[in-house]
């Protein structure tokens, strides 16, 4: 599983909770998606907040995909820089709009370590 | 204020003490203020003098283009040497410029007494650094903020909230193409032939929690050097062992650099 339900649902609360990343993605709107072979989890972005992204079948914009162990890492405290550079996860779909909001994704990840604990 | 011209272009250092010469080189996208917690310190001992590389803090491009090669970066600090009037010196250099400083040594051996590499390796080209040309390419797309996550998961659980800040703060100010420039610099860097030919001792530092310069490839730059060296493991901390743990830092590697006859 790429993340319990439990830890999703405490994840969005403390993400849409957090005036650090509230601040960051103040204006910025995307549907960012984690994925897992065939399993995929999406958020998304809008005015500051995220929630759950579509189900439907709506391009993601930005594709974050690792296996069960790499996301189990990432959630379980290692920063997406080092799951990137160490090529657990990766970096999918429009890469560019990705890395210019870099430092927000990171924060948001940042705040899903949190939301294990 | 101090600066001296390389190649003809300003170049901005900081100068502290008297005396025997120790000269410091900052990492990558960072400048002069990456000492600002060891400089009070070896000054007592040396007379410090901490160098902005070119397109860094207060220096100019001395190239059309800012740096991307290692070995460039060395030949700047030869040249940087030689324009103020210092014949012979200990280098220290963090990360990035560890190598830098190790490259010096190599190639210019009368001019280098001995180094201080800090989390600096003699290879971290793009295996050893968990870097591609794939995530080079995306990293280019920003390296502001990839520089600053980066930074801020590097430091190790005992650094202050408030000094990692620091650190990030510090890295945002470096120009986006000198910063990726430097990652590029670091991420192609092969000296491994060139250590043997070091003869000046050398004092190695490896923070316990750098997953970027990791302490086994320090070791193995250790074990590949011919010369006189110590290793300086520092536990608790990440890649910035100078700026995170200063105090511990400062006296230990002062007490590596009496063991290999570095002192005045």
């Amino acid at each position: 599983m790429l993340i319990e339900s439990v830890r999703l649902e405490r994840w969005l609360a403390d993400a849409s909770a957090d005036a650090t990343l509230r601040e960051e993605a103040r204006a910025w709107s995307a549907l960012i998606c984690l994925r897992s072979g065939a399993e995929e989890v999406r958020l998304s972005f809008k005015d500051g907040v995220l929630g759950k992204g579509a189900g439907d079948s709506t391009p993601a914009a930005i594709i974050l995909e690792g296996d069960p162990a790499a996301w189990a890492e990432v959630f379980g405290g290692l920063s997406l820089n080092r799951a990137v550079r160490e090529l657990k996860i990766g970096v999918k779909g429009n890469v560019r709009e990705a890395m210019k909001n870099w430092r927000t994704l990171w924060l948001l990840f940042e705040l899903a370590h949190q939301g294990g604990e | 204020m101090a600066y001296v011209n390389v190649r003809g272009k300003r170049i901005f250092f900081e100068e502290e003490g008297v005396g025997e010469s120790l000269v410091m080189v900052h990492g990558a996208g960072q400048d002069t203020l990456s000492w600002r917690f060891n400089v009070p310190f070896f000054s007592r001992y040396y007379r410090c003098i901490a160098v902005d590389l070119p397109g860094h803090g207060k220096s100019y491009l001395t190239t059309a283009y800012p740096i991307r090669r290692t070995e460039e970066f060395a030949e700047f600090v030869a040249e940087f040497l030689q324009a103020m009037g210092i014949a012979r010196t200990i280098l220290m250099g963090h990360s990035m410029s560890g190598a830098i400083c190790l490259m010096v040594a190599a190639n210019h051996p009368e001019m280098v007494k001995g180094v201080v590499c800090v989390d600096g390796a003699g290879y971290t080209a793009k295996g050893t650094v968990s870097y591609n040309d794939a995530i080079l390419d995306m990293a280019e797309l920003n390296p502001t903020e990839w520089f600053e996550s980066n930074f801020r998961t590097l430091c190790g659980p005992n650094t202050s909230k408030e000094r990692i800040e620091e650190i990030a703060f510090d890295v945002r100010k470096c120009a986006p193409e000198v910063a990726i420039s430097d990652l590029r610099a670091f991420s192609s860097l092969d000296m491994r032939p060139l250590l043997g030919r070091i003869r000046c001792p050398v004092v190695l530092v490896a923070g316990e929690y750098d997953w970027s310069v990791r302490p086994a490839s320090v070791e193995r730059t250790g074990q590949e050097l011919q010369c006189p060296k110590e290793l300086v493991f520092l536990q608790g901390v990440g890649h910035f062992p100078h700026t995170e743990q200063p105090e511990i830092f400062n006296e230990r590697v002062h007490a590596a650099m009496g063991n290999l006859k570095l002192l005045p």
